[in-house]
């Protein structure tokens, strides 16, 4: 899931200035569950927004809306006939979202509430932890299921550095365990330590530019369209 | 067997097949012979043309490793010259040999880069260079790497992979070659987070070891990483580093063998000062088959204080200091700590002298570049030795032929 968090709300403040009429969206996928951008807490930031202007006397007219998700233009349909009324839109989706209703809506500013911050699990309820670079050509199957692109602070291949501390800690942070000590570990409880004893090469990186996918079944159907 | 084989050479004129790795190596082992071998010297060249893999470790990996380097070539890559640097000729000739290190200013003030190598020179077989040490940003490695040989001194140029990519790493070994660098020390590099510039974007396209494969395939295959021919490839001496002291330990000596298969030619060791897992640590590598393959330099860095040992054993990930020795510098008074210090080194340099599969050491008296004559001349090791000059040949000839 992809995990963002919301902005501060003086920065938000700031991108809103000069907007009188304001659509606040909400979204119902991974910014919902991470608890940063569904519907409540849409409710929650104009909320926030109201009681800091009345602060200072001013009042600004917001509108909160949330639909099923951002990132997909079927979702749109019902909220297409709404934006013209506005003039700006803030976003509680993630910067693929942002994105999409920017370019579906090219006539009206669009503005990002949230900072999408990484793709990851939950430790557990409002606590999450990062987990994968989106790298492109995972290499988990040979290193015990834990990735050194995300875990290793060197992104290290062929690890672990010099720097891991006597109890198995990163030398980063001492809170953070290191990646490959990790991965030692496991592989040896596996006993297939020899996946990690040749020298792994360097690897073409592939998120160097932007990417997209057509999966197998629907390639034919998206050639005739090109 | 490999002395009579040299010896029988010797006759070949110098110039006519004009291999200069195989000149160095023949007047090498000429200055040997001629300098009186001793014991030892015989002892550890021999050592070095063992064939054989031995031992066994308890994974299943051993096969991996003996069959990876149970090659018969594997010798024989080590009898002629890789880079024809000063260092790789000291190592090959069977000399214990020494490098230090020097931190580039931090700013553009070449007379703290000149007034440090003075300290160093005659001192040391070549010198490390550091590499935005501790992710502060210096004067870069290759500039004072070229400063430090109009010196007169011979550089160990370290090269980190947290501020380039590889475009920039093989653009940098060129230009480092070009002026007369002929080592290399590969590195990963102390995490961004430790500097001046915290929030940098770590590179780290590729890692050490990585490296090493780049470097070694573009000295002995003459290509880049992309696959391109270069145009005359930079013949460096392969260099990286080793922690025998980083957990996990028993996984410590696999990584020194994956930095052998990529190609390094010689490792320097952290700062050593856990005697008795050093001592497991290169009984490992032995039984692996690894100091055969390799000139493994155990790293050596004065005690300058109790504050800076605390330091050292408190603070710095991967070191392990013993209470013990915390204890003996605690036992002497404050101002002779400093002596106190450069003592232990020396006794721990002898330890490494004696030490079955240590070929030198690698001296790092960080910001103690003054004190390195004292510390080299108590611990025995000098004149050092001077191949080049010994072998009495002529010097433009030799690097002539380096060239090819």
């Amino acid at each position: 899931m992809i995990i963002a968090e919301r902005k501060p709300l003086e920065e938000i403040l700031g991108l809103i200035d000069g907007f009188d009429r304001i659509l606040a969206i909400g979204c119902g996928g991974c910014t919902s569950i991470c608890l940063a951008g569904g519907q409540r807490e849409v409710m929650e930031l104009s909320g926030e927004i109201r009681s800091k202007l009345a602060e200072s006397g001013k009042k600004k007219d917001i509108f909160e809306y949330t639909i099923e998700r951002q990132c997909n233009a079927n979702f749109f349909v019902e909220m297409d006939h709404m934006v013209k009324d506005y003039d700006a839109v803030l976003s509680m989706a993630c910067g693929a979202g942002v994105q999409f209703v920017a370019d579906r809506y090219p006539y009206v500013p669009i503005l990002p509430a949230l900072n999408t911050t990484f793709v990851g699990v939950d430790k557990d309820v409002g606590w999450y932890e990062e987990s994968c670079r989106t790298c492109g050509d995972c290499v988990l199957g040979e290193t015990g299921g834990i990735c050194p692109v995300t875990r290793c602070a060197k992104s290290l291949f062929n690890g672990p550095c010099g720097g891991t501390r006597s109890d198995g800690t990163c030398e980063v942070d001492p809170n953070i365990p290191c990646a490959w000590y990790e991965i030692f570990k496991r592989l040896k409880g596996q006993n297939r330590l020899e996946l990690i004893t040749k020298v792994r090469p360097a690897r073409e990186w592939r998120n160097q530019t932007r990417r997209t996918v057509v999966q197998e079944p629907y390639r034919d159907r998206y050639e005739k369209v090109k | 067997m490999e002395i009579l084989f040299s010896i029988t050479l010797i006759s070949i004129p110098v110039g006519r097949r004009n291999t200069a790795a195989i000149t160095v190596h023949i007047r090498s082992i000429f200055i040997t012979l001629d300098a009186g071998m001793t014991k030892e010297v015989i002892s550890r060249r021999v050592f070095f043309s063992r064939t054989e893999t031995s031992g066994c470790c308890k994974y299943d990996t051993s096969c991996f490793w003996a069959n990876h380097f149970n090659q018969p070539a594997g010798h024989g890559e080590k009898s002629l010259m890789k880079s024809g640097s000063n260092l790789e000729a000291v190592l090959k000739s069977g000399h214990f040999a020494i490098t230090g290190e020097l931190g580039p200013p931090r700013g553009t003030d070449v007379q703290v880069v000149k007034k440090k190598a003075a300290f160093l020179k005659g001192m040391v077989d070549a010198v490390n260079i550091t590499d935005n040490q501790t992710a502060v940003v210096r004067m870069s490695s290759w500039a004072t790497s070229i400063l430090v040989v109009q010196e007169g001194l011979e550089p160990n140029f370290q090269m980190v992979c947290r501020d380039r990519n590889r475009l920039a790493m093989q653009a940098d070994i060129l230009g480092a070659y070009a002026h007369g660098i002929k080592n290399m020390l590969c590195l990963s590099g102390d995490h961004q987070s430790f500097g001046d510039h915290p929030n940098t974007k770590g590179v780290f396209d590729i890692d050490s070891i990585q490296l090493i494969s780049m470097v070694k395939t573009m000295r002995d295959e003459g290509r880049f990483l992309g696959g391109d021919e270069i145009d005359g490839p930079p013949k460096m001496f392969i260099g990286a580093a080793a922690n025998p002291f980083g957990e996990p330990f028993e996984w410590r000596v696999h990584r020194l063998a994956k930095k052998v298969a990529a190609g390094a030619d010689f490792i320097q060791t952290q700062c050593i000062y856990n005697m008795d897992r050093f001592r497991q640590w290169i009984k490992m590598a032995e039984d692996m088959g690894l100091t055969d393959k390799v000139y493994i330099m155990a790293g050596v860095t004065p005690f300058k204080s109790l504050p800076m040992a605390k330091y050292m054993k408190n603070k710095v990930p991967g070191m392990d200091v013993p209470d013990h020795l915390i204890k003996r510098l605690k036992g002497v008074e404050k101002k002779k700590r400093a002596a106190e210090g450069i003592k232990i080194a020396c006794e721990q340099i002898q330890e490494f002298k004696e030490m079955k599969g240590v070929a030198g050491v690698h001296l790092m008296a960080i910001e103690w570049e003054h004190k390195v004559p004292q510390i080299v001349e108590q611990a025995g090791l000098l004149p050092r030795p001077n191949i080049k000059s010994d072998a009495g040949g002529d010097t433009s000839e030799e690097s002539e032929e380096e060239e090819d």
